[in-house]
């Protein structure tokens, strides 16, 4: 349920959502930090059950209740019915309620059997939110026309790129959907759905339609491939572009596709003019400087920093000539270290890492690394201060080439040193 | 037709679970124990990243990774064996455990390894259930000071013109919490009297302990629902107060806590004279200018009243309130607390008591609709209007985008100032 909430609420006003269970429960997912606080009316509502609802075995009509007065102020938008642990302990069915009311109003009502009973990794998360989009939702209609300017020879669809947040508000995408539109419409390819985290609903919905369909690892989002194949795309796995040579390697695959070399036809691309130049001036800044990374912490339910073990980012931060460590949240076990070996090596890696059991103890671990830039979820930040090292959020490294100068800028805004400099000591471990 | 109202969201839709936990949060050296289903780990230090930037809490929150299997062969060891590990790691003070209603109705043993734990572990094992379907964040917030009280000795005998403050919602480590409790400490001070400690307000559980050295316990508005508790658990004399926000408000508090504690009435009177001089020539300044502006307010219910007595002293016209506490919301509530703390109404505002968020909203803007409200008070679920041109003032929980690394407090007669300051500056556009 969290984690459909976590996607739900960064796409106010396009889909009615009902968390079937106690009122508490839609405390589950952050409206603090989603685009639906800004947002005048919220479409998130809650059977908000009672005692006397659950003693009873009434869960279901109070259910009903709801999703009828819903459908009395909001006919128009499909409604989505999440359920909790609650509603599964005792066997609430609320498939049956949601069926019985879309026959009676003529709505789309869909049911999801979101408990938390059974933990979900984020990814399998995102992959089953991806599923149901487009089994549910997305219904295939080709875009008009004039949606690309040219005659495209193949349309993709890109899911798990999205990077960036887009806030509800500002109305655009992230700027890596624009890059990618301009590189690809070079390539004769023509992006369709650019979709993750963040994306409003109407882009999600395009999903369905397209011939080719890139995600971040198909281990990953096996139930969003097989939806996908199910509507005709060929479904490839590419690694997040983050850095240059990630970007290239990224764009020359979907150029493949379309049966191009990439080489000349990205001479021009301003944006990676830009980054080989802002590259190379950070290198002579970071070169060598002692940049500690860490993963298995975060929970935002962004799959670009899901894919790849959470590693995704690391080759941009290896180009910009940082040396890098990986510090992991994992209890320190064997099976864990065969795992993030065989990662690695999947990956070309060769990185060192370390393990630490919680983000309480992670402190020392980087004050013994002798590092200078930490690479973490932003709630360790504590942990990087105490260790007196300078800290850039985890995800400060958005897709594409024009990433690269958005996260020189992250970094060098972390390794800003004057203040640090000049009143460093009185600040650094307490 | 059906009524929608019962399920639409609320600004807070907190049960205890969250209150509980922020009490762990301004506890240091207490940890909570989750024992819960996976999505109550997001109901706790999910909501305070953005709100406290001094202070992390993911560090006191602890879950036993329940699940549908430890349900059906019953959860109670995998309790214990967690719970005795991570005191080994953590080594706390208190040890609160919580449930949630999912495993209350699936698992029996509960109560039997909190008892054991009792045993096992050196220190105060609390356990505190949380189902989702009632309670409120206050509520949750003031069962933890009531347990923090019993855990304290009151035996000795209290020291003369020393008091103790319970139900301070301490809800982040900021300097306005800091100006907060310095400012009612200052107040007290002004009365001769010595502040023994806040329940609750950032100290660890060794030096609350001072508390035992107070005569009087002042009961702060979300704490008066226990205020006949703390008395029985303390043996101390108890007094219920508003909020000491404006100067009435204020003057109000100290006459009351004065009273309660013997202080001669004109010894109050010559305290607050004094402030008034001070502080009442600077406001006096602005007031003319505030006058006739129009604010909302958009706060639980004792910060409402207080806030809104002192808007109303000011001249400025507070044409809605919506009063965000939930079930705990209530007008009559409103109207007498802001009268207590001599709110002047021109017109009586429009008061919504618990309303859905959506509601709330509709009817801010409705009226803003109607005139403009260029000022409102409230949290950071009202910073929509910024588009719309409408300045938040955030106070309270949640301040997302409102910090303090400089002391500013709300309470008292410097808080009342600082609150003209916000006023002038969210009418100003000049921060």
């Amino acid at each position: 349920m969290t984690g459909f909430m976590a996607q739900f609420a960064e796409m106010p006003g396009a889909v009615t959502v009902v968390v079937f269970g106690e009122r508490d429960c839609v405390n589950a997912f952050s409206r603090q930090n989603a685009s639906l606080r800004f947002e005048p009316r919220w479409d998130v509502y809650t059977a908000a059950l009672r005692e006397s609802d659950v003693v009873a075995g009434a869960a279901e009509a109070r259910l009903d209740e709801c999703l009828r007065a819903i459908a009395a102020e909001l006919p128009s938008q499909p409604v989505v019915v999440l359920s909790t642990c609650l509603t599964q302990v005792i066997g609430a069915d609320a498939a049956a309620v949601c069926g019985r009311v879309a026959a009676d109003t003529g709505m789309t009502i869909v049911a999801i059997d979101t408990s938390g009973l059974t933990p979900r990794s984020q990814a399998e998360i995102d992959d089953w939110f991806a599923e149901t989009v487009v089994d549910r939702f997305a219904d295939g209609t080709p875009p008009p026309p004039e949606t690309w300017e040219f005659a495209p020879v193949v349309i993709v669809n890109l899911f798990g790129y999205f990077g960036e947040r887009r806030r509800s508000g500002q109305g655009d995408m992230p700027p890596f959907a624009y890059e990618a539109r301009d590189v690809l419409k070079r390539l004769h390819i023509g992006l369709n759905g650019f979709v993750g985290l963040g994306a409003p609903f109407e882009e999600w919905r395009r999903l369905a339609f397209g011939h080719l369909a890139a995600i971040p690892e198909r281990a990953l989002f096996p139930r969003l491939a097989a939806a996908l194949e199910r509507k005709g795309q060929r479904v490839i796995e590419l690694p997040p572009p983050k850095g240059i040579a990630a970007t290239d390697a990224f764009f020359a695959r979907l150029a493949a596709e379309a049966g191009f070399d990439l080489q000349p036809h990205i001479e021009g691309v301003e944006a990676r003019t830009a980054a080989l130049n802002v590259a190379e001036a950070a290198r002579s800044r970071f070169a060598g400087r002692r940049l500690v990374y860490g993963i298995g912490s975060h929970h935002n339910f962004r799959e670009d920093q899901l894919a790849w073990e959470g590693l995704a980012d690391l080759p941009l931060l290896r180009e910009l000539g940082f040396d890098v460590e990986v510090v992991i949240q994992e209890r320190d076990t064997p099976e864990a270290h065969a795992r993030i070996r065989r990662n690695l090596t999947a990956l070309g890696l060769d990185v060192s890492y370390r393990l630490f059991y919680e983000p309480a103890v992670l402190a020392p671990s980087i004050r013994d690394g002798g590092f200078e830039f930490a690479y973490l979820a932003d709630f360790l930040a504590e942990q990087a201060r105490q260790a007196g090292v300078r800290m850039v959020n985890l995800g400060s490294v958005p897709p594409g080439y024009g990433g690269v100068e958005r996260a020189v800028e992250a970094i060098d805004a972390a390794a800003e040193t004057v203040f640090r400099e000049r009143y460093g000591r009185y600040v650094e471990g307490r | 037709m059906p009524d929608l109202a019962p399920f639409e969201l609320r600004e807070l839709d907190h049960t205890d679970l969250f209150g509980i936990f922020l009490a762990v949060h301004a506890l240091p050296g207490s940890v909570l124990l989750l024992h819960t289903t996976v999505g109550c780990k997001f109901k706790t230090q999910l909501h305070l990243v953005e709100h406290d930037w001094f202070r992390p809490s993911h560090d006191r929150r602890l879950w036993t990774g329940v699940d549908d299997a430890r349900l059906i062969q019953g959860s109670g060891e995998r309790l214990l064996e967690f719970a005795t590990t991570w005191y080994e790691r953590r080594k706390p003070d208190v040890f609160l455990v919580t449930t949630n209603t999912a495993v209350e109705l699936s698992a029996f043993d509960v109560d039997a390894a909190v008892q054991t734990l009792r045993g096992r572990l050196p220190c105060p094992v609390v356990l505190l259930k949380a189902p989702g379907y009632e309670g409120s964040l206050h509520r949750g917030y003031r069962r933890v000071v009531a347990e923090v009280a019993r855990l304290i000795d009151w035996s000795p005998a209290p020291e003369a013109g020393t008091v103790g403050i319970a139900g301070y919602l301490f809800d982040r480590y900021e300097m306005d919490h800091a100006a907060n409790l310095s400012e009612l400490r200052r107040l007290l001070g002004l009365l001769g009297l010595r502040t023994g400690g806040v329940l609750l307000g950032g100290e660890e559980l060794a030096r609350l302990r001072q508390v035992a050295s107070a005569g009087t316990i002042v009961t702060l508005p979300h704490a008066h629902a226990i205020e006949r508790e703390l008395a029985t658990i303390t043996g101390r004399r108890t007094v219920a107060t508003d909020l000491p926000i404006g100067f009435a408000g204020t003057s109000a508090f100290l006459r009351r806590v004065a009273a309660a504690t013997g202080v001669a009435p004109e010894r109050v009177e010559a305290a607050i004279d004094r402030e008034l001089a001070r502080a009442a020539p600077p406001v006096a300044r602005v007031a003319d200018r505030l006058r006739g502006l129009r604010v909302a307010v958009a706060l639980d219910t004792p910060m409402a009243a207080a806030v809104t007595a002192w808007l109303t002293e000011l001249g400025v016209t507070v044409p809605i309130v919506c009063l965000t506490d939930g079930e705990e919301a209530g007008e009559a509530a409103f109207l007498a607390a802001a009268e207590r703390m001599g709110a002047a109404f021109r017109e009586r505002p429009v008061v919504l008591a618990g309303a859905s968020r959506n509601r709330a909203l509709a009817a801010m803007r409705q009226e803003a609709a109607r005139r403009p409200i260029p000022v409102v008070v409230g949290s950071s679920f009202h910073q929509l209007h910024i588009w719309g041109g409408w300045v938040v003032v955030e106070i309270g929980y949640p301040s997302i985008e409102k910090h303090w690394p400089y002391p500013m407090p709300w309470l008292g007669f410097n808080g009342a100032v600082a609150l003209v300051q916000r006023l002038c500056d969210a009418v100003g556009h000049a921060f």
